[in-house]
């Protein structure tokens, strides 16, 4: 396998303002075929084109973004401009650009660092869905968000998700804890608490902090609508 | 870091600091065992160091640390391919303590096979005093 040493793909993006560390994007077409009995030619297709991207990069560079359950037929406000130029090995490079109305959907975000590296966030994002022949409506709403974090007194101090309880009074709805230690000499390992609940805001986590750790994550579910 | 395999060194002869951001290298070439497995160079091209490994140390820095080695001209020797007009920029270039002409940079390329080289932004890099010692 041939390795390239030179220039690599570029992003920019509207809410992370650079330390990219990783990219990925694909299209990818999901075709139906209708067929009935006494033909092997389908009678008609389907056809079902679902754009994704992930994104990684360093902490301390990017803008929080509020996360607001849908409650009309307008598409979800969790959006990202990206714009993407790959490094082909060969010829011009062609750049994804989502920006605007094509910006994409954010349907995931998580953060981790351990104590004394740099934090790192994950953004996973899709295109709204395109029905291909289909002329009507259709909007991508958003759904109720929930994650979780790690809390306690050498976590930092802003791992870009904001949790708050499903019943809007309370903090959160629930915490997990886990413990592992590992034989040895010294023997080390860690107790960590874990609270689950409704995300609020994702993005905004911390660079450097040395000391502290991190892991935190939310879903934000969106469900294509036709109208 | 830095599978035997997927190692790149890049060295220099001497290193020139003209602006607050940018390093000349003179003499700079790639070296090292990737080498033979890689695609021909471009004569003008450039490419993302990440040594935030490295920066981590450095607590007054509150932000990562990339920068970007750019070079116009190549020229292949039997081991190593030489750059003209090489140089490093970058927002800490010249904040950290500066490069010296004896160090040079270890870099792992095994995120840039052909096939994964377009998804992976940066080249994970280390500044190095000798073999087995890093700079930082």
């Amino acid at each position: 396998m041939v390795v390239i040493i030179g220039a690599g793909t570029t992003v920019t993006s509207n809410v992370i303002s650079g330390g990219f560390v990783s990219v990925s994007f694909s299209l990818s077409p999901q075709v139906t075929r209708l067929f009935q009995l006494g033909s092997f030619n389908a009678y008609d297709t389907q056809i079902q084109t679902q754009e994704s991207v992930s994104l990684t990069n360093y902490g301390g560079a990017s803008t929080p973004v509020t996360l607001q359950q849908s409650v009309s037929c307008d598409d979800s406000t969790a959006k990202m401009d990206v714009t993407i130029t790959p490094a082909p090995c060969q010829g011009a490079a062609t750049p994804i650009v989502r920006t605007g109305s094509d910006a994409l959907f954010i349907t995931s975000f998580s953060y981790s660092k351990d104590f004394q590296t740099f934090g790192q966030e994950s953004w996973s994002m899709q295109g709204k869905p395109i029905v291909e022949g289909f002329t009507g409506n259709t909007s991508f709403i958003q759904g109720f968000s929930e994650g979780n974090r790690l809390e306690g007194a050498d976590i930092v101090s802003n791992d870009g998700i904001v949790l708050t309880g499903s019943d809007g009074v309370s903090a959160f709805d629930a915490q997990g804890r886990n413990l592992q230690v590992s034989a040895g000499s010294p023997g080390l390992g860690n107790d960590d608490t874990q609270t689950f609940g409704k995300v609020t805001q994702i993005g905004g986590g911390v660079g450097q902090e040395d000391g502290k750790r991190g892991t935190a994550q939310a879903n934000v579910p969106h469900t294509l609508v036709f109208f | 870091m830095a599978l035997q395999k997927y190692r790149l060194e890049l060295r220099w002869d001497s290193v020139e600091y003209p602006t607050d951001d940018v390093a000349v290298l003179k003499g700079a070439y790639f070296s090292g065992p990737v080498l033979k497995d890689s695609a021909e160079l471009r004569e003008e091209d450039e490419l993302t160091l990440d040594m935030t490994e490295q920066h981590v140390i450095f607590a007054p820095m509150a932000d990562y640390y990339h920068a970007v080695l750019h070079w116009k001209g190549v020229d292949y020797a039997e081991d190593r391919i030489f750059l003209k007009e090489a140089t490093i920029q970058g927002k800490y270039v010249n904040a950290l303590e500066t490069l010296e002409n004896n160090n040079w940079i270890l870099m792992d390329c095994a995120d840039h096979e052909e096939v994964r080289h377009a998804f992976h932004l940066v080249y994970w890099s280390k500044v190095m005093v000798e073999e087995g010692q890093e700079k930082y």
